[in-house]
């Protein structure tokens, strides 16, 4: 269950900088809810003070019992390992790292042991259809593997929040759908909570809920 | 995946870059490595062996020279000084001890020293110990003065008759340059396996060439010039076969007297070095001949056998690498005969006198005492030791900085490198903190990279540091005297790559700042 509430960011050192109102926003456990609204709107911006990875001006954030930014911020970041998967828009693995490996990373910090990470990361993988992939280095790997790999390595940890940001906009249609599919999938067996951003409309039809960030800030009964 | 499996991917990932830096911080590394070594060999050679030694006398010139060559054995003696000053020396109530040395021969590439008993004293520090104290193996040679009084007196009376006969055939006094002069020749004919066999087969020998010359002596004056070093050397045969007439004599004489010692005295004592039997595998019972000259010079008449009586204990000192043998032997070879004077004179010389004054203010009375002869040079063993480390010193510490400096410029290529790479490593950095890597480990992955860096280029410094030192020995030992073995495992070399890891371990600090301070927001937009 996310509680987050009036929450504003400032960005800029100095005091009176451009500020973005991005409201209040709670989730239920396993609930699924998209994220959609112009460019510049914040979307990306809400999902990193959601993952702890920005620091609002303002409000705040309580996954569960947990305020995430009462912790410090090395307590923060354990907690974001633990607790939150994110998938980004590309991929974004670490070259140089094999897939298996890109996915036991997130299991590591997460304080996981080497074998049980890397047997964590082989079931997840396979559970992405890259069984076969698994030694294979993130360029040899097309993007919609790619994003299978990224959907794995958020979901290895079996997180309570997903927090995914246009995680199909490099993808076309038939991958789009294909992706987001496993994606639903995953989730649903992790029982998470998922939150995605997208500015497209057929991925924004398939969520019940929509949360328009151009309609300004966020409103705890929208 | 762990913190140290993704530095090693970090390293792989870069590998040309942390290849040329880790080279970087292995060349300075090398380099100090290296003066370390020479350094400890140094100090081994020259320091450790130097101890106990006090004050050399010798023939005027070099004071360094003198105490590098009579307590270290490199570098050639710098002359002859007068007998008589070593047995003042002996009455001298000052002296505790005085140990005379006539160098000039060696065997097979090993120094040989005339000396006496003295030389088995307690007080004649390598090795330690008194009289049999100081050998493996075997016994002290017998030093018998007496003999050596005849030996010096006979040197006298025969030099006026060799001059006698020099005016009738040419020679003379210059005979011990002569010998110099056919040193090449002789060599090819006393190849070195003739150096080291059973007397009576060498005796045999011996007299069968010197039959074959006598019996071409006279054709060889109208023979032509390329000849000239062969005639200089049938002169010397010519002289070896008189002397073993005269030799034959003697025994005649001793023999008439029924004086037992003396029977003894016609066969020659030696005492070798640990090295020296090491390396040669000599035993004590074999029989030796020693050659003239230090570098493998030519035979000696090869009546004269020495006979290993004894091998002395290891000491790590330049007295491993001796052969010694009786002073009064040394002057019974004619070869030495002519070398063994002043030149223009009847006084029998010496290469070197080591004393080893009194405690107390003996050793100042002394040295003040014999600064005022003209006629020898006094050195002062520590204080020629302090002038030689000071001049070696201060070139070491050049070196030293210059090393420093390289290894300086290696681990801020390590910053360099670490710091450039650090701009394409920022969306990584933001990736890991997005999934949850603090900012310590990111931290630490970049310090440890800079550190693993710097000891890999650290232990490959130190190998090729052995390496250089194995690939210069041979210029070290014509340059310095001594040879460093580059198995030599210095202490401090562990302290260097300590040192050199802490180094750059910090050298990685500011780029793992920069990783550290690394905004994750914004660097997570899929286009910066
Ligand atoms: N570091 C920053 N400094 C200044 N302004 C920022 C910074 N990060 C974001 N912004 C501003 O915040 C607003 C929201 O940005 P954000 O990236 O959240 O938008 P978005 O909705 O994700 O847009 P898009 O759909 O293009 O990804 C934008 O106006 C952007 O310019
Ligand atoms: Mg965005």
């Amino acid at each position: 269950m996310i509680r987050a509430d009036d929450l504003e960011v400032a960005f800029g050192r100095q005091a009176g900088s451009e500020t973005l109102a991005l409201g209040s926003l709670h989730l239920a456990a396993g609930e699924r809810a998209c994220v959609v609204g112009g460019s510049g709107s914040g979307k990306t911006t809400l999902l990193h003070v959601l993952a702890g990875i920005v620091s609002p001006t303002q409000g705040r954030v309580r996954h569960g019992e947990t305020d995430l930014f009462a912790l410090k911020e090395a307590a923060r970041d354990r907690f974001r390992a633990e607790k939150i998967g994110y998938v980004f828009q590309t991929a974004q693995l670490l070259q140089g790292l094999s897939a298996m490996e890109n996915v036991a990373l997130a299991a590591s910090l997460a304080g996981l042991g080497r074998a049980d990470a890397r047997s964590k990361a082989e079931a997840i993988l396979k559970r992405v259809e890259l069984g076969h992939r698994l030694d294979a280095r993130p360029g040899t790997l097309s993007v919609g593997e790619q994003q299978r790999v990224g959907i794995a390595r958020a979901l290895v940890t079996k997180p309570a929040v997903v927090l995914a940001d246009e995680p199909t906009a490099s993808l076309d249609e038939r991958r789009s759908a294909e992706v987001l599919d496993l994606l639903d999938e995953v989730v649903a067996e992790a029982g998470a909570t998922l939150l995605l951003v997208t500015h497209e409309p057929r991925v924004r039809d398939r969520f019940e809920r929509v949360l328009d960030l151009d309609d300004g800030p966020l409103e705890v009964d929208s | 995946m762990s913190l140290f499996g993704l530095v090693l991917r970090n390293l792989r990932l870069r590998g040309l870059s942390s290849t040329l830096t880790a080279l970087s911080v292995a060349l300075g590394t090398m380099l100090v490595t290296a003066i370390l070594i020479l350094q400890g060999a140094l100090d081994r050679h020259y320091d450790a062996p130097g101890r106990g030694y006090q004050i050399v006398v010798g023939a005027p010139g070099s004071a360094l020279q003198l105490v590098l060559n009579a307590v270290y054995h490199v570098d050639d003696a710098p002359g002859l000084m007068p007998m008589r000053v070593w047995w003042e020396l002996e009455e001298d109530d000052s002296v505790a001890l005085a140990v005379p040395y006539a160098v000039g021969d060696s065997f097979r590439g090993f120094r040989v020293v005339a000396t006496t008993d003295a030389f088995f004293a307690g007080r004649s520090p390598h090795p330690e110990g008194e009289g049999a104290e100081k050998l493996a193996e075997g016994r002290p040679f017998r030093f018998d003065r007496e003999r050596l009084e005849d030996v010096l007196r006979e040197l006298g009376a025969e030099l006026e008759s060799a001059s006698a006969a020099a005016s009738a055939s040419g020679g003379g006094p210059g005979l011990a340059q002569s010998h110099g002069a056919t040193e090449g020749a002789e060599e090819e004919e006393f190849g070195p396996e003739s150096e080291f066999e059973s007397g009576s087969e060498s005796a045999a020998h011996h007299d069968d060439e010197a039959e074959h010359h006598d019996d071409e002596d006279e054709h060889h004056d109208d023979e032509d010039e390329l000849d000239g070093d062969e005639d200089e050397h049938h002169d010397d045969e010519d002289e070896l076969d008189e002397d073993e007439d005269e030799h034959d004599h003697d025994e005649d004489e001793h023999v008439d007297d029924e004086d037992e010692h003396h029977e003894h005295e016609t066969h020659y004592e030696a005492v070798v070095g640990a090295e020296v039997a090491r390396t040669l595998g000599v035993r004590v019972g074999d029989r030796i001949e020693p050659t003239h000259g230090v570098e493998g010079g030519r035979a000696h008449d090869h009546e004269h056998l020495w006979e290993v009586v004894g091998i002395l204990k290891p000491t790590d000192t330049p007295v491993d690498r001796l052969v010694l043998i009786p002073l009064d032997s040394f002057f019974s070879i004619e070869d030495h005969r002519g070398g063994a004077l002043l030149p223009g004179t009847t006084e029998p010389g010496l290469s070197a006198v080591l004393v080893f004054p009194r405690p107390g203010v003996h050793k100042v009375m002394l040295l003040s005492r014999l600064n005022r002869r003209p006629e020898i040079q006094v050195a002062d063993v520590h204080e020629e030791i302090g002038h030689l480390f000071d001049i070696v010193g201060s070139v070491d510490v050049l070196f030293l900085l210059v090393s420093i400096l390289v290894i300086v410029v290696g681990l801020l290529s390590v910053l360099i490198a670490l710091y450039n790479s650090m701009n394409e490593r920022r969306r990584e950095v933001a990736i890991l903190r997005a999934i949850g890597a603090p900012r310590r480990w990111v931290l630490g992955s970049v310090v440890i990279e800079a550190a693993l860096i710097t000891a890999i280029g650290a232990g490959l410094g130190v190998l090729m540091g052995h390496a250089l030192v194995a690939l210069a020995a041979g210029r070290v030992e014509s340059a310095a005297g001594f040879r460093p073995n580059a198995l030599d495992v210095v202490p401090t070399e562990g302290l260097v790559v300590l040192l050199v890891v802490l180094a750059g371990a910090l050298a990685g600090l500011w780029p793992a700042w920069k990783a550290y301070a690394t905004d994750v927001a914004e660097n997570l937009r899929p286009t910066s």
